[in-house]
């Protein structure tokens, strides 16, 4: 299987500020045996996202990921970079298809840093995972923090 | 809307957080193996961290093994072929490794719809707390389906 990716450095929350980024990620290309693997984990095995015949039925060009596995690569990719103790919140929204053969680029930016009683630093970020072609297929934020 | 149609009891169960589950979701969204004993030196060889997004698969454990959402195209109010996910919202309390064992308590939290230029949308928002064996939340799950009713 042919596979472009890259985990990013670990973090130092206490290095971050407004406008820092996480390193970008880049995940691809997608391909069904991703997909396949996916439904396995998760337990949805729902027909568009392994059956061409039936997607194509539906009116869709091609077989897409479940939206789930695109929001588990943002996941994985902020507590890889944080680390699983300091990922807080996760909000996404999915916005367009994630299509077999797209590569996927994981990019966080720092909108809010700050301090709460629940520990020195905590940050919010914005979340955006763009496909091939600069399609923003995922929008969303996620905040990370030091618990006490 | 018949309100009375949407009051569904809450739905609880266990939720054992297994290792090997953990291991399978994380290599599933191309991680690096989190198996390996260089990965994070603060867990023992028995513990894997959670993946972020693997409570939404908690259904699997739930008495009749289907999702929120499931339960109502069971009951016939939803249809699924028109039926798309809106979005995702995750609070993390704490983080959570493999062999613990959580509570895990669906509800469906709000209907309303939308009129679009499109025709109705249906928004139905669900949330999945997940709380640990003393009973302290550890993580919620909310999460929107958006049904297009023509």
């Amino acid at each position: 299987m042919a596979e472009e990716q890259s985990a990013p450095p670990r973090l130092r929350i206490e290095d971050l500020q407004v406008g820092s980024s996480m390193p970008d990620r880049r995940v691809g290309p997608i391909t069904q045996e991703h997909l396949i693997r996916f439904a396995g984990a998760g337990g949805d095995f729902n027909r568009f996202h392994y059956d061409a015949e039936f997607v194509r039925s539906r009116g869709f060009e091609n077989i897409f990921a479940q939206g789930l596995f695109t929001a588990g690569i943002l996941g994985q990719t902020l507590t890889s970079w944080a680390g699983p103790d300091l990922l807080r919140k996760l909000k996404v929204r999915f916005a367009e298809p994630v299509w077999l053969g797209d590569t996927l680029t994981i990019s966080a930016t720092v909108t809010r840093a700050y301090t709460t009683e629940a520990g020195p630093l905590w940050a919010d970020l914005d979340c955006v995972v763009t496909s091939s072609g600069g399609r923003q297929v995922l929008t969303g934020s996620a905040t990370v923090g030091a618990a006490i | 809307m018949d309100d009375e149609q949407w009051d569904l009891p809450p739905v609880t169960f266990r939720f054992p957080v297994e290792w090997g589950k953990c291991r399978e979701f994380a290599l599933a969204l191309l991680d690096d193996d989190p198996a390996r004993p260089e990965t994070d030196e603060a867990l023992s060889p028995s513990e894997l961290p959670m993946p972020a997004i693997m409570p939404t698969c908690a259904f699997r454990y739930s008495p009749d093994n289907m999702p929120p959402s499931a339960r109502l195209v069971a009951r016939g109010l939803v249809d699924r072929t028109h039926m798309l996910q809106g979005g995702l919202e995750f609070d993390f309390h704490r983080p959570v490794v493999s062999g613990e064992e959580l509570t895990a308590t669906d509800r469906l939290v709000r209907v309303h719809d939308k009129e679009t230029a499109k025709g109705t949308l249906r928004f139905l928002e669900f949330e999945t707390a997940f709380r640990s064996a003393d009973g302290l939340p550890v993580c919620t799950i909310r999460t929107t389906n958006i049904e297009r009713k023509g």
